[in-house]
Formats: structure tokens, C-alpha cells, sequence
């Protein structure tokens, strides 16, 4: 085991490799210059050949790339071009911000979702599970900014009750950044919370019909020994391996939730860049969050060795 | 049951067991299966409006009347209201699902045709080429969509064909993947081995065997992926990536909305329901079929 | 399963009634109606005679501002928080209309223009900082900043001079190569405040995310996609401002920014656009500020490349277009006034009396220049626009006017700001859409859009050049006296409206929503905020 986890360490190194020369050439390819869009439309084409000098860019792309690769290995995400911070500082500063909306909405959808599913899957065929279920599905269909904008709609326009943009600030008190933090992390939660209660409801069920539970529980266990002990072990597998994805996942909904919010987060922080043409920014962003997909990754397919010993790596058996 | 065919003559079980075949197979459990029923309903409503548009359409989607702009629904002669030009709204999501629909099921066929060529060869070969796609899929899938997808979006440009492609690049991995996994199964099952020391070629062994046996898992996975490909280019049209105006796409008429929130919100509601329903018409329908082909689960 | 079915229906009607609930409930109305169920209750806000002393005020930007370093690429937004943390060696009055001192107390110009000698103030303190603890102001100053913007300006704001000479004290000359009279307008310009040098050096590349200057208040702390932070400085030469501190909060989406006024969250916002216009106006609680503003929203024909390159199809196209339509399709709460030149009427370049000969809205005649030209059954056509609510609109309403009139289909094109101004400097466009703001002096809207050397540039993407125009324009950059260089330039505006090198339809206002506490707050037609000077001093009721 220990020997096919270095396996994977090591190939993390060509996947990161891909994705770096990935996320080069395609901010080149943008169209748009960030010396020309740094400056703005009253600069004149000498103003905007000055500064591309300054920032590296007039020199070819190949030996771009290899100064980049190079700065790299050495742990330099360079400078950001429009706000003249070294990325990784920036970087830093609006990592947690995202994490703390992501893991937030990533552990209650947890404590949320996945009762619901083990409950609908043990109570099969009553209300609950019917409308659970449901609501579940209408959850999964609904594209997260619309969410977004309808929470906005009714919580804040309408209704007045909960501030619509920001953070707070933790002057004001953790209270201010609380408040402000419940619509981006309802919004961002819901999804979630659908897609676990639907997974979990649909492995338990795997699980409970199988013989060894039947009889176990001809053998006189407690039900609830049954279900949470035996039952819902054995259904983890694909749970985890859903909640590793959406993990992955949502930083898509964050750059969206945090667009609505206007949540000082790696989504705006991105978005931002790819309109000022930032390229040092973009590529540290990209290989930042690539980076943490990796591991999660990584980390994902250890968990699921250790829930269960007997599936062997190498062959690797059906899709994610 | 069992019990009781054990009972009854030779020819009774033989009547039996056929009836069961039939009653199990496929089709009929589509057909009992009500909220599949209810998804392809859904889902033909939506089809009926792309082919129709036309015909049922009350207005030219993209008559700008600036007079009666952002009219609440209900309005004299209009159901769904305004816009912001004064153009019918129900004319426009008639219209709008015709791009949305076209979009997500050409982004569909795009990623599935590239997503199951992959696959079939990664899983048939196995060894380098095998690792290298794996690791390009995982390196696409490393992306996030939104930012696939504005990189691409911003390279490439705007209009339909560009959006298609983008989203149906983000959709090949997960094709692939599945794919892949179906095909080592199947590769190590017993008779393929025994077609093999017949003397079958590859080519033939590929499609005529391990092919059909993954058909299954990518229907499923086609129906899910065309309910998440509407939800794509409602992302993109949200970033101002996707279809760009007049032409009306459910996408753009929820980013439009967006900016009347307090003035005129039926417009970012109503197009975000039809995405909604629709979307939620193919999961239906997905998860009906996924119910069928997979034997275990009961319901 | 009927059951299934059943829950499925209830659910989707829970969902329908809550949404098509809250849309009925608000309180929303087509423009132009006002809602007289309204039930918000007016404040009455009990105004002081004499202003009061404390409190923050809070900004809302709408978009972030990116280094403060004022010789980098300081665009409107840094400009904001620039101005009002330094001050420049001159100032344009609030009301634009002239140049006032600010921190030299007066100045004289050589006989050919070309040396301009300076007095400066002797109570001006620098606010205390790293490398220096607020010491005061001399000429070694002006010369050190001026020149370092000379030489490192990211926009070459300065680089009409030559050199700065110190002669005591309290007194500089700076000298230019040739005359120039758009030197004095530059030096307003808050990439060219005065900065200490420690500070500069001390802090190096880092110096925008801690700015030093004179101004009213003193920079805290700088969170640059987020808020900036400033606070009252007590030894300001001009006057002590009212406000305790001044806060920028970047709020990127436009009706967020009404919202959060409403809420609260911030007390100002600038540039209030669409929906947020409505929404302030109409709320009792809160007071919406517009004033003309010194911009032009436009529509610029390749002059080179394409059918627009024929100048009877530049005419056909403007004729093909009602202005006063558009404007009004556009801009729904009255945030602009219909415009036919390209210039803005505050600027004291502007000639009234051109306004008649820019075309009127004429159909029929736009289709029989159409046809003269060779088109009569119309052509094919794209126009670039930058993907922002306006243009969309725009676009969207002149592509019906080309159709209805003239047959002539026109193809949008949106892309996001990067791409559309590489799209537009490069000469490919064959028709883009833009708009532009700046000085009064007509030098900084005429030269960059109509000079051949601008050709390559955004500005003059479209390649309009003639000789006559450069050499106006040349001649009023030297000329010295304000009377004379307006008359060169309006001579050059002729010329250029008759070769219909594009529509200008619009001058858009500077609108701005403020919450009734403020009070003290002056519009000005550039849109720039100031707190405190010598003009101005705004407070907040407590």
C-alpha cells in the first residue's frame, strides 16, 4: 500500500505539469494585452509598450514559460500585474475566505444530506422519502446562481432581513461576517446537500436489501446497531467518493455564490484577473486550486483503501 | 413467488418465468416507472416547444417595443411579461429553449463521442496510453468548469458553436471515465478471452463486443450530462461568456434579469424555472433509465 | 407509484407559489409610475445648521482599485482614494472651470511658453509615515515627484516637460521643451500629487499599498480588493476636515450597490447606472445626485477598411439612427441627455452652433445616400461592443434602426473589456462602440481620437486621420491663451463633424446616491470625488 501511495505521489508531478503548461498557453491565447488593459483607454501605444517591457512581456513566449517554470520550482508565483502584490500573498489572504464558505457548506451539506438519505433509505416508500427525495432532485436541477439571485430576491430586497454583499468585518464582531455569511453559505449548501441525500439514499439501499444485513438482523442486532454500524459502513465507498468531487466542485459554485455576494473570496479574486488580463494571478490561482483537487484526489482514493482493503488499486475497477 | 412456481408443472413454470421476463424487461419497466414518465413528459414539452417555436410563439422574440417595456406578467397579451426592450418574454424562452436545448445535447454528443472513443481506448489498451489519457482526463477535471470554461470561452469567442465546443470539452472526462471503467470490466470477463483465442481481431472484438456492453452506463450518463449541459450554458450566459444578444438563450435571459432584480424580477424567475424544470425532466429520465439497467436496486 | 406523482405536484406548486409570490409582492412598477401603496416611512431627518464634527464616511467603488502608487497605472477609481489622500501643485475649481492654486500659491508663465515658475505654500506637512514623521513640504519635493513621474508615469502624464529646478525653498520652475498648454490641466491630474521621497524609497514597489502625501486624510490601511481605509488628518493646510475617516468599499455589482445603500452598508455610492438609478430616486430615504458630466457615449466607423470607409455611408448610417430614440431606449431613468458632438457641452471647446450641422434623423435620405453609395439593398456589418448592460442595449436598438431603415444587418459582437480593446486599437473593427471621459480641455478628447498619432491606440482605433485637424490641433496645444486655443479647436471639431467619422448619442450624467446624512458633498462634471479642500468640507449628520 505504502508503495502504490508514492505511486500516486509521483505522478502528481506530470498531472500538475499538464496542467500548468494548460493554464500558460491558454491565458496567452486570451486576446487582449495586460499592459493595454492595465492602462486603460486613454494610454497611448508608447505608454503601452513601456509597460509590457516592465512586466516581462515583449520577451518570447518560450523563454516566458521556462522563466515561469522556473520561478516555479523555486516557490514564486510571481507578481500580480495589476495590483503589484506577490500572488502567493494574495493568494493567501483570500484562500481562507473561500474555505471558510466551501468547508462550511461542505460540512453541513454532510450533516444535512447524508441522514436524510440513510433515513429515506430506511424508511423507502413512506412521505418522507418521497418528498425528501424530491426536493432533493429539484435541488440538483437548479443552476446555483439562480439560487443565488432568488435568495437575494427574497431575503434581502424583499424582505430586508440579511445583508446582500460582503463579508463583514471581524471588527464589527464575528456576528457581522455570521450574518453576512448565511445566504452565499444557503446557497452554496443546497446543491450539495441533494446530491448526498440522493447518493446515500441510493447506496444504502444497495446495502440494506443485500443478504448479510437481512441477517443480521434475524440474528437479534438492534436496528439501529444494524444500520449505522454494518449497513452504513458498507454504503461509504461511493459516498465518499462523492463528496471528494463535489469537494472539487465547488469551487465552481464558490466563483459563482461569490460573484452574487460580492464575498471577497479566490472566485472573485480570479474572475477579476481574467478581465485585467493578469496573467501571473490567473496561473497562480489555477495551479493553486488544481493543486488542491490533486490531493483531494489523492486523498479520497486513500480513504477508500482504507474503508476497503480489498479493492485493488492497479485494476482500478468501473468510473468515478 | 419462488415458492409458489416450485409448486406448479413444468409448463406453468416455463408460462411464468416467461411472463416475468417480459413484465422485467426494459421497456415495461420504464413504462411503470412514473417519475421517468413524468421526466419524458417534461422533457417532450420542451421538445414540442423547440420544433414548434414558430408556430406557437405569440411575438417575434426579438421585436423591441421600448413603450411597454418591462410589463409585469399578465400584461395585456402578454403571459410571462416584458423585457427590458419590450420584447414578449414567452416569446423568447419558446425561442431561448431552441438554443439551450441545441447546446446542451450538441455539448452531449460532443463529449460523449470524444469522451467514449478515449475511454474505449485507454480501457482496451491499457499500459502508457492508458496512463496519458487518464492523466489529461484528470488534468481537464482539475479544472473547474467555470474556469475551463472562461478560458476557453475567452479565447475562442462568443456564438453557439464555440459554446457547444467549450462545454463539451468539460464534459469529455466524465465519459471517458466511465467508458474506461466499463471496458475493464468487461475485458476481463470470461468470454472475452474465449472470443479472443478464436481468433477475432482487435477492431472486431472492440466493437462488436466490449462496445455494446458499454452502451448502458453512457445513456445514463448522456441524459445526466444534458441536464448539466443547460445548466453550463446558463453559467457561461450568466458570466456574459455564452450566446451573446439578441439571440435568445434561457442563459442570457437569466443574465439580463439579473439586472432588474427589484424592478423587474419575473424575468430572472421564469427563466431560471423553465432551467429548472427542464433540467430537472432529464434527471427524471435519468435516473428512470439508470433504475432500469442496473437490476439491483428495487426502485 | 401515484404517491411519487402526488409529492412531485406538491412540490412543484410549493415552488411556483413562493416565486411567483415574492415577484407579486414587491413593490415594483414600470418606470415612470410611482407606487402610491408605498408605505415607507419618510425620515425626518433633522439637519444641523452648523456641521457636525466625527463620523465615517463610506464609498461605495465600483470596481477595486488596484495600486495606489500614483505613477502607476492609476486609473478613475484609484484616482478617488489618490486625490483625497495627496494633493497637486494645482486644482481645477469644483466647478471645472478653472485652475486654481492648491499647492503652489501662484505661478507665472515665461514669454514662450516654455518655463512656468511656481510660489508654493509654506504650512503644508507631509502625514507622518515609516521613513519620515511629517515633516514639511519644500520644492525638493515638487521636483522629486514631478520628475519621478516624468520618468516612471505608467501614462507618461508629464511628459510634456523637461526638468524641474529648485530655486529656494518655496519655490520651483519647470521647464518644457516646447510650449504646452495642456501642462497646467496634467499637473491636476492625482498621478501627479507630491510625495515624500523616504516613503517612495523606503518603500519601494510597495509604496502604493502605503501612500503618503498632504491631502485630508491619511491612509490606514489598504485592503485592495476590498475596502480602503482612511482617517482624518488634523494638520491639513487647507481646513481640518469634519469627517473622523473616509472608507472605499469595493461593491462590484451594480444593484448590490443600491442595496447596500438601502441597507446601510455604505452611505455614497458613485456611478449609480440602471435599475439603481430608479431604486434611489424613489426611495424616500435616500437622495440621488446628477449633474451633466464631461462624457460622450459613441459610435466610431472604420475610416479606413469596410463600407464605412465611404464617406456617404458613414452619412446614410447617422441619418439611419433617431438619437433621441436611442437615448431613450438606453436610458431608461433620464442618466443622460441626448448628444450630436464629439464633445462634451462642458467642455469650453464646445461649439453650439455645430450641433445643427450633424445630421438629423432622416430615413428616406439615409436610403438614398445608402443607394448612391452603392448599397442600395443594404450590407452585412459587426459592431464590438464591451459586454456592460448599456451597450447591449445600444447595440441592440441601432441593429433595428439599420435593419428597419436601411437593410443593412448588423452583426453584435460582445466580448469582455480585454478583448474588445484589443479588437477596437487594432483597426479591425468595422464599427465599435465606446465612450469617453476626461478634461474640459479639449485637448485630452480631440487629440486622442481624432489625432493621426493616436491612430493604433483605442482611442483612434479607427483609424481617422486628417491633415488639416492635426495641424489645428497641433496649433492649439502651443497657443497660450485659453480664448485662442478654443477657437482652434472648434475650427477642428468642424472639420471632423463634417466627415461623420462616427454617431455620438450620448452625454451621460455623473450620478451618485447618497444617504441624507451626508451632507457638504459637491458633484463635479468629471465625476471625481473630493471631501476636503479649500472649496469643501463634508460632514455627516450624527
Amino acid at each position: 500500500m505504502l508503495k502504490t501511495i508514492l505511486n500516486r505521489f509521483l505522478q502528481i508531478i506530470p498531472t500538475l505539469l499538464v496542467v500548468v503548461s494548460i493554464t500558460f498557453i491558454i491565458t496567452r491565447a486570451i486576446p487582449g494585452n495586460p499592459a493595454a488593459t492595465l492602462l486603460g483607454p486613454q494610454a497611448s501605444n508608447e505608454d503601452i509598450a513601456k509597460l509590457e517591457e516592465e512586466l516581462g512581456l515583449d520577451e518570447s513566449l518560450g523563454k516566458q514559460y521556462i522563466n515561469y517554470i522556473g520561478q516555479l520550482l523555486k516557490g514564486d508565483f510571481g507578481k500580480s500585474y495589476s495590483f503589484n502584490q506577490p500572488v502567493s500573498k494574495m493568494l493567501i489572504n483570500r484562500l481562507p475566505n473561500t474555505l471558510l464558505l466551501s468547508l462550511t457548506s461542505l460540512v453541513l451539506a454532510i450533516l444535512i444530506g447524508i441522514p436524510i438519505g440513510i433515513i429515506s433509505a430506511v424508511k423507502q416508500y413512506t412521505p418522507f422519502d418521497y418528498i425528501s427525495m424530491i426536493i432533493a432532485l429539484v435541488g440538483v436541477s437548479m443552476p446555483i446562481f439562480w439560487l443565488g439571485l432568488m435568495l437575494v430576491l427574497i431575503f434581502s430586497v424583499n424582505l430586508g432581513w440579511l445583508p446582500s454583499i460582503g463579508m463583514g468585518s471581524i471588527e464589527n464582531g464575528i456576528g457581522d461576517v455570521l450574518l453576512h455569511m448565511i445566504l452565499p453559505v444557503v446557497c452554496l449548501t443546497t446543491i450539495p446537500t441533494a446530491t448526498f441525500a440522493r447518493i446515500t439514499r441510493s447506496s444504502m439501499l444497495e446495502v440494506i436489501n443485500l443478504e448479510f444485513i437481512k441477517s443480521l438482523r434475524a440474528g437479534g442486532l438492534k436496528e439501529k446497531v444494524v444500520i449505522y454500524k454494518h449497513a452504513l459502513k458498507n454504503a461509504l465507498p461511493p459516498i465518499v467518493t462523492v463528496i471528494g468531487m463535489q469537494l472539487a466542485n465547488s469551487f465552481t459554485g464558490a466563483i459563482l455564490t461569490e460573484t452574487i455576494f460580492a464575498w471577497p473570496g479566490m472566485g472573485t479574486l480570479i474572475v477579476g484577473a481574467i478581465e485585467n488580463r493578469d496573467y501571473m494571478l490567473i496561473q497562480g490561482a489555477v495551479i493553486l486550486t488544481a493543486l488542491a483537487f490533486v490531493f483531494i484526489n489523492l486523498a479520497v482514493d486513500m480513504i477508500y483503501m482504507i474503508i476497503n482493503p480489498k479493492v485493488s488499486y492497479d485494476s482500478a475497477k468501473g468510473g468515478a | 413467488m419462488d415458492k409458489n412456481v416450485d409448486v406448479l408443472g413444468v409448463e406453468a413454470q416455463l408460462e411464468v418465468l416467461k411472463k416475468e421476463r417480459k413484465y422485467n424487461n426494459a421497456l415495461n419497466k420504464l413504462k411503470r416507472n412514473k417519475t421517468a414518465i413524468f421526466g419524458l413528459v417534461i422533457i417532450c414539452i420542451m421538445v414540442f416547444m423547440v420544433i414548434a417555436a414558430d408556430v406557437i410563439s405569440p411575438y417575434d422574440p426579438n421585436a423591441l417595443d421600448l413603450g411597454n417595456a418591462y410589463l409585469k406578467p399578465g400584461n395585456e397579451g402578454h403571459l410571462f411579461g416584458t423585457d427590458e426592450f419590450g420584447r414578449d418574454l414567452l416569446s423568447r424562452i419558446i425561442y431561448g429553449s431552441r438554443i439551450s436545448i441545441f447546446v446542451a445535447v450538441g455539448a452531449t454528443l460532443v463529449g460523449g463521442a470524444i469522451g467514449l472513443f478515449l475511454g474505449l481506448i485507454a480501457g482496451f489498451y491499457g499500459g502508457m496510453v492508458d496512463s496519458i489519457i487518464m492523466r489529461i482526463m484528470d488534468g481537464i477535471m482539475a479544472f473547474p468548469f467555470v474556469l475551463l470554461a472562461i478560458l476557453l470561452m475567452t479565447v475562442l469567442g462568443s456564438g453557439v458553436f464555440n459554446v457547444i465546443l467549450a462545454i463539451g470539452i468539460a464534459n469529455v472526462p466524465r465519459f471517458a471515465r466511465i467508458v474506461r471503467g466499463q471496458v475493464l470490466v468487461v475485458k476481463n470477463e470470461e468470454y472475452c478471452n474465449a472470443v479472443r483465442v478464436l481468433g477475432s481481431s482487435d477492431y472486431r472484438l472492440l466493437f462488436a463486443h466490449i462496445f455494446p456492453n458499454t452502451i448502458s452506463p453512457v445513456i445514463v450518463q448522456a441524459t445526466l450530462s444534458v441536464a448539466g449541459s443547460i445548466i453550463s450554458e446558463a453559467t457561461l450566459s450568466f458570466l456574459g461568456l455564452g450566446i451573446s444578444p439578441p439571440t435568445a438563450s434561457w442563459g442570457n435571459i437569466l443574465q439580463g434579469g439579473k439586472n432588474y432584480l427589484t424592478t423587474a424580477p419575473h424575468i430572472a424567475t421564469i427563466s431560471g424555472l423553465f432551467i429548472l424544470i427542464t433540467v430537472l425532466g432529464f434527471n427524471l429520465l435519468g435516473d428512470g433509465i439508470r433504475d432500469v439497467l442496473d437490476p439491483k436496486m428495487k426502485r | 407509484m401515484k404517491k411519487s406523482f402526488i409529492a412531485l405536484l406538491v412540490v412543484a406548486m410549493l415552488i411556483l407559489a413562493t416565486f411567483t409570490g415574492c415577484s407579486n409582492g414587491s413593490k415594483t412598477d414600470a418606470p415612470g409610475e410611482t407606487d402610491t401603496n408605498d408605505e415607507t416611512v419618510k425620515n425626518e431627518l433633522v439637519v444641523p445648521s452648523e456641521p457636525q464634527e466625527g463620523e465615517v464616511l463610506t464609498i461605495g467603488l465600483s470596481s477595486s482599485p488596484k495600486n495606489l502608487d500614483p505613477v502607476k497605472y492609476t486609473g478613475t477609481y484609484e484616482s478617488q482614494i489618490i486625490q483625497n489622500v495627496g494633493d497637486t501643485l494645482v486644482a481645477y475649481k469644483m466647478d471645472l472651470s478653472e485652475i486654481v492654486p492648491n499647492l503652489a500659491t501662484s505661478w507665472t508663465v515665461s514669454e514662450d511658453g516654455m518655463h512656468y515658475t511656481f510660489k508654493l505654500r509654506d504650512d503644508v506637512y507631509f502625514h507622518p509615515g515609516e521613513y519620515q514623521d511629517g515633516r514639511q513640504m519644500t520644492a525638493e519635493d515638487i521636483k522629486y515627484s514631478l520628475e519621478r513621474s516624468l520618468e516612471l508615469s505608467a501614462m507618461n502624464r508629464l511628459d510634456m516637460i523637461e526638468s524641474v529646478e529648485v530655486i529656494n525653498d518655496f519655490e520651483v520652475v519647470v521647464h518644457l521643451p516646447n510650449p504646452n498648454s495642456a501642462f497646467l490641466t496634467a499637473l491636476t491630474n492625482s498621478g501627479n500629487i507630491i510625495v515624500p521621497k523616504e516613503e517612495v524609497e523606503g518603500w519601494g514597489d510597495d509604496f502604493g499599498n502605503h501612500l503618503v502625501g498632504t491631502g485630508p486624510f491619511i491612509m490606514k490601511e489598504f485592503k485592495y480588493d476590498n475596502e480602503t481605509i482612511l482617517v482624518k488628518n488634523e494638520k491639513y493646510w487647507a481646513q481640518t476636515p469634519h469627517l473622523d475617516g473616509v472608507t472605499f468599499k469595493v461593491v462590484t455589482d451594480a444593484s448590490q450597490m443600491a442595496n447596500a445603500l438601502r441597507t446601510g452598508e455604505i452611505d455614497f455610492a458613485e456611478k449609480l447606472t440602471g435599475e439603481a438609478v430608479k431604486i434611489v430616486r424613489e426611495e424616500a430615504n435616500l437622495k440621488l445626485m446628477e449633474t451633466p458630466g464631461l462624457h460622450v457615449a459613441y459610435i466610431y466607423f472604420n475610416q479606413v477598411n469596410g463600407p464605412t470607409a465611404d464617406i456617404k455611408v458613414r452619412e446614410a448610417l447617422l441619418k439611419a439612427v433617431d438619437r433621441e430614440q436611442l437615448v431613450q431606449g438606453i436610458y431608461q431613468y433620464g442618466e443622460a441627455q441626448p448628444a450630436s458632438l464629439p464633445l462634451p457641452p462642458g467642455s469650453w471647446g464646445y461649439d453650439e452652433s455645430l450641433e445643427s450641422t450633424v445630421p438629423e434623423y432622416d430615413p428616406e435620405g439615409a436610403k438614398q445616400l445608402l443607394a448612391e453609395a452603392g448599397y442600395p439593398d443594404g450590407f452585412k456589418t459587426t459592431i464590438h461592443i464591451s459586454d456592460t448592460p448599456h451597450r447591449v442595449k445600444m447595440a441592440t436598438i441601432l441593429q433595428q434602426f439599420l435593419k428597419m431603415n436601411l437593410n443593412v444587418d448588423l452583426e453584435i459582437q460582445t466580448s469582455e473589456w480585454g478583448t474588445f480593446s484589443e479588437i477596437g486599437s487594432s483597426g479591425n473593427a468595422d464599427i465599435f462602440a465606446m465612450s469617453w471621459t476626461w478634461y474640459p480641455d479639449p485637448y485630452f478628447f480631440l487629440d486622442k481620437i481624432f489625432a493621426t498619432s493616436a491612430i493604433g491606440s483605442l482611442g483612434n482605433g479607427q483609424g481617422f486621420s486628417n491633415s488639416e485637424v492635426d495641424k489645428l490641433l497641433a496649433e492649439a496645444l502651443i497657443a497660450s491663451e485659453q480664448d485662442e486655443r478654443a477657437e482652434l479647436y472648434k475650427d477642428a471639431l468642424k472639420i471632423i463633424v463634417e466627415q461623420y467619422p462616427g454617431i455620438f448619442y450620448s452625454n451621460e450624467n455623473v450620478t451618485w446616491g447618497v444617504a441624507p446624512e451626508v451632507q457638504g458633498l459637491i458633484q463635479r462634471a468629471d465625476g471625481s470625488i473630493f471631501l476636503t479642500n479649500e472649496e469643501i468640507n463634508v460632514w455627516k449628520v450624527q
